[in-house]
């Protein structure tokens, strides 16, 4: 008798552990009850005006789901109801006439949404529409062609004149960055590269207004190369080619003026070209009359500054005041995709609005069904 | 065979079901050799307690699965071949325990899964997919001992223990692997008197998968399902990868009581409470989804003998599930699926001689499904009559031929199908046993057919066995 109760208590004990093992608490809340409303501005010459009746879109990188679309009301509010906790880009854009010329503007805000207690809540946010206009980099192409050689020297980078005035790229600075601190007043800078001429006073290469400009890591025709031949771009005719005077046997193309390194006045230890990861990066167009990275280069020297990242989880390294967020979310390496402003110089400083991934680059132009 | 084992064999029987808790609801089962076969009945109950021992044996076992999925949803394979091999051994100890081992190794080939990284995509709520098309092949052994003793009068106690590893890859890139290892322990205590029974039993099951998937001169886009609509995107990365792991403890009872061999009561109750987590990770955990399975299912039958010719068994059964899926990204409730199915069967054994076995067979019953998704906002919710009649006899040809024929015809009412309402099917089982001096050889034939109801290609599902059975 007693080696039967042994054996029933002990298969009883090992039961009841192994069901306190396993026991979960269910979530009290549910998904899908998010709410939130935005409030759009227009910054108009009378200070920011309510945004009435103008479209706004509501979506995510999380979920598959579909972009939502409203239209804000006489208060310049709109409210999305019942949608996924999840982080949402709400994007709002429209054509206004200024001083006769019909500008895009748009605005964006990045809304974060998380389950917690309050089920009714609403998450309440503003967008501030504009646009910048000036000289701007246009496109990033870094990921590489679909190849199975490693292959990114392909690389290039696309200024954009979206300004009414001729600009000159005398003297100015490329930089590839490294991590800042995001609200800081300098730039840490991984690569310096330096376009000929004298910063602000030079005169020898202008770009024209509505003019692009191609600025190639090897200015010559990727399409040769027999892995990847028909898969890329020719960049033979690149106006500019990056060199690094130190580099030994670096390729340079005698018919491409360079943009150069360590040529006497911008110094930098990397010995090979400029490249940058083919997942993104941080990039910068500078003024070039702060050259020394070595201390960092002030932002106030900056053109145009931007950040791609393929991972919705990077970690920002460009301070807000030059791009409040990073763009190129899903850019997949060797892939042939590339980044590109959603218009021509579209500028809201903010690469998570104003960048676009396209299938294929398109190095000196705008992709076709947004011109 | 003796008055004890034959009540005990019905009894298995009647509790079959009952113990068969992770599958779905069974079809084609051979009523015949859950008959006359405690080894069949035993792999439908689990309790190691209530194997019965008859006699030392050793049975060499060969099978080729041919599928065909005509119809089938998206990250279904397209056809699967299963090529199984199996050695499994009966050995008495003493006089009072017994000893079962087998050993099974699998060769599963599956064509055509679209994206799929899972085996079985539709089997948890927060599958994996990835840009791939192409086969998978998985192979890997499954070991299982058994090990009954008599620990006092009329009591039993079993423990058995599965242990299964299963590898699988992809053919195309990013050719994810997959590493299997389930495990589960059961336990059970069975008492038995002549007039009634009573009986217990526990079983733990652990199950980890592990997926990696490669494609280093680009990156593999995971996407993680959360529930079977939405899609999380994952970070595209050159190394993806994934764990799953499955914990449950199912445990029920039974009670008999008879009446000598005319009439045969038992009930029986089993609960499962089971949870299953996946995560993704690359340098650090990154959780992705957990659920929960807890069900219930009663089970009753009385058997009735009024002469030695004819045996009739009504029975019934009750088995309801309630799952709930959280998101580990949100940590909110995703989703919950209430199932509920209600059966009602008669069959009617003719046992006119000692070479002709007959029986006939129906179940009809209704089941019930609601499905939620919570993110956006999604329903499935259908419920439905099935049904099906089968029939089937036990001949020998000659003294040393036997055939077994079994016919099946039904209706079904599917789950997380979401453009069919019912199948129709018809399953055909013809089994030719041959005994010679050094043993029995049998073949087996399968062939189920399930016609779905939107007009659809059917599918089917072909299978050859030899077996080889020592004497």
């Amino acid at each position: 008798m007693k080696t039967i109760k042994t054996w029933i208590i002990s298969i009883a004990v090992i039961l009841f552990l192994a069901s306190c093992f396993l026991s979960l608490d269910k979530p009290a809340q549910k998904d899908g009850l998010a709410n939130i409303a935005i409030t759009v501005k227009v910054d108009t010459s009378d200070g920011m005006e309510l945004a009435i009746n103008v479209p706004v879109t509501l979506e995510t990188y999380d979920y598959n789901i579909k972009t939502l679309y409203d239209t804000t009301d006489s208060n310049g509010r709109v409210e999305f109801r019942n949608i996924p906790f999840a982080s949402y880009m709400v994007r709002s854009f429209i054509d206004i006439i200024f001083e006769d010329e019909t500008r895009k503007i748009g605005g964006a805000v990045k809304v974060d949404v998380f389950a917690g207690d309050d089920y009714d809540s609403i998450k309440v946010d503003s967008i501030q529409m504009g646009s910048y206009k000036g000289l701007k980099i246009n496109e990033m192409y870094s990921a590489g062609p679909i190849n199975n050689i490693f292959y990114f020297y392909d690389q290039f980078f696309e200024l954009y004149n979206y300004s009414d005035t001729t600009v000159y790229l005398d003297g100015m600075v490329f930089l590839r960055l490294g991590t800042s601190e995001l609200f800081a007043d300098t730039l840490r800078v991984t690569n310096i590269y330096q376009f000929p001429g004298t910063p602000k006073t030079g005169r020898e290469y202008p770009m024209g207004p509505g003019e692009f400009v191609v600025l190639a890591q090897k200015a010559f025709n990727h399409n040769l190369i027999g892995p990847i031949k028909g898969k890329t771009v020719d960049l033979s005719n690149a106006d500019w080619e990056f060199f690094n005077m130190i580099e030994p046997g670096a390729y340079n193309n005698p018919n491409v003026p360079n943009i150069t390194t360590n040529n006497g006045q911008v110094t930098q230890k990397s010995k090979v070209d400029f490249m940058v990861g083919v997942t993104g990066d941080g990039i910068a167009l500078c003024d070039g009359t702060d050259y020394d990275q070595t201390d960092g280069i002030d932002i106030n020297t900056v053109i145009d500054c931007i950040e791609i990242s393929s991972s919705p989880t990077h970690t920002k390294e460009v301070p807000y005041s030059l791009d409040a967020d990073f763009g190129g979310i899903g850019l997949t390496k060797y892939s042939g995709q590339s980044v590109e402003r959603l218009w021509p110089g579209f500028d809201t400083n903010n690469s998570a609005i104003d960048f676009i991934i396209r299938e294929k680059p398109t190095p000196g132009y705008q992709y076709e069904s947004n011109n | 065979m003796n008055q004890t084992i034959k009540i005990f064999t019905i009894a298995i029987l009647i509790f079959s079901s009952v113990f068969a808790f992770e599958d779905d609801f069974s079809k084609q089962v051979n009523k015949l050799e859950m008959l006359k076969d405690p080894m069949n009945t035993y792999f439908f109950s689990h309790n190691p307690a209530n194997m019965l021992y008859k006699e030392n044996s050793e049975v060499y076992y060969v099978k080729t699965v041919f599928g065909n999925n005509g119809y089938h949803r998206v990250y279904d394979a397209a056809t699967f071949q299963n090529y199984k091999a199996d050695y499994s051994t009966l050995r008495m100890i003493d006089e009072s325990s017994f000893l079962l081992a087998s050993i099974t190794y699998d060769d599963l080939r599956m064509k055509d899964m679209y994206g799929s990284r899972e085996k079985d995509f539709y089997d948890d709520y927060f599958s994996t997919i990835d840009s791939s098309g192409g086969n998978t092949a998985y192979y890997g052994p499954q070991l299982s001992i058994l090990y009954n003793v008599k620990i006092a009068d009329d009591l039993y106690f079993g423990v058995k223990g599965n242990y299964g590893v299963e590898r699988g890859l992809k053919d195309t890139f990013p050719e994810t692997i997959t590493i299997m290892r389930n495990s589960t322990y059961h336990l059970g205590l069975d008492y038995r008197k002549e007039s009634f029974g009573i009986g217990l039993h526990g079983r733990y099951y652990d199950d980890q998968t592990y997926y990696e998937s490669v494609k280093s001169y680009s990156e593999v886009i995971p996407k993680t399902y959360m529930g079977y609509n939405v899609i999380y995107n994952e970070s595209p990365s050159s190394t993806s990868k994934k764990k799953r792991d499955r914990n449950g403890l199912e445990y029920g009872g039974h009670v008999r009581l008879n009446k000598g061999e005319s009439i045969i009561f038992t009930t029986g109750i089993t609960g499962l409470y089971r949870s299953s987590s996946s995560e993704m990770y690359t340098s650090y955990s990154k959780p992705r989804g957990q659920w929960v399975r807890q069900g219930i299912n009663l089970c009753s039958g009385v058997t009735v003998n009024p002469s030695r010719l004819i045996s009739i068994q009504i029975d019934g059964e009750y088995l309801g599930y309630y799952d709930w899926g959280e998101s580990l990204v949100t940590n909110t409730l995703i989703l919950e699926n209430w199932e509920k199915m209600g059966h009602l069967g008669l069959s009617v054994l003719y046992q006119p001689s000692m070479a002709l076995k007959a029986y006939l067979g129906s179940k009809i019953g209704s089941v019930s499904y609601k499905y939620y998704e919570y993110i956006q906002s999604f329903e499935d919710i259908r419920s439905g009559v099935e049904w099906n009649v089968y029939g089937g006899t036990e001949l020998y040809i000659s003294s040393k031929t036997k055939l077994n024929i079994n016919l099946e015809f039904g209706k079904e009412v599917p789950k997380f199908y979401w453009d069919i309402e019912y199948f129709q099917y018809t399953g055909v089982i013809i089994n030719l046993e041959q005994l010679f001096s050094f043993g029995y050889i049998a073949l087996k034939f399968e062939n189920i057919n399930k016609k779905p109801s939107n007009g659809s290609e059917n599918i089917s599902n072909m299978q050859f066995g030899l077996s080889y059975h020592r004497k």
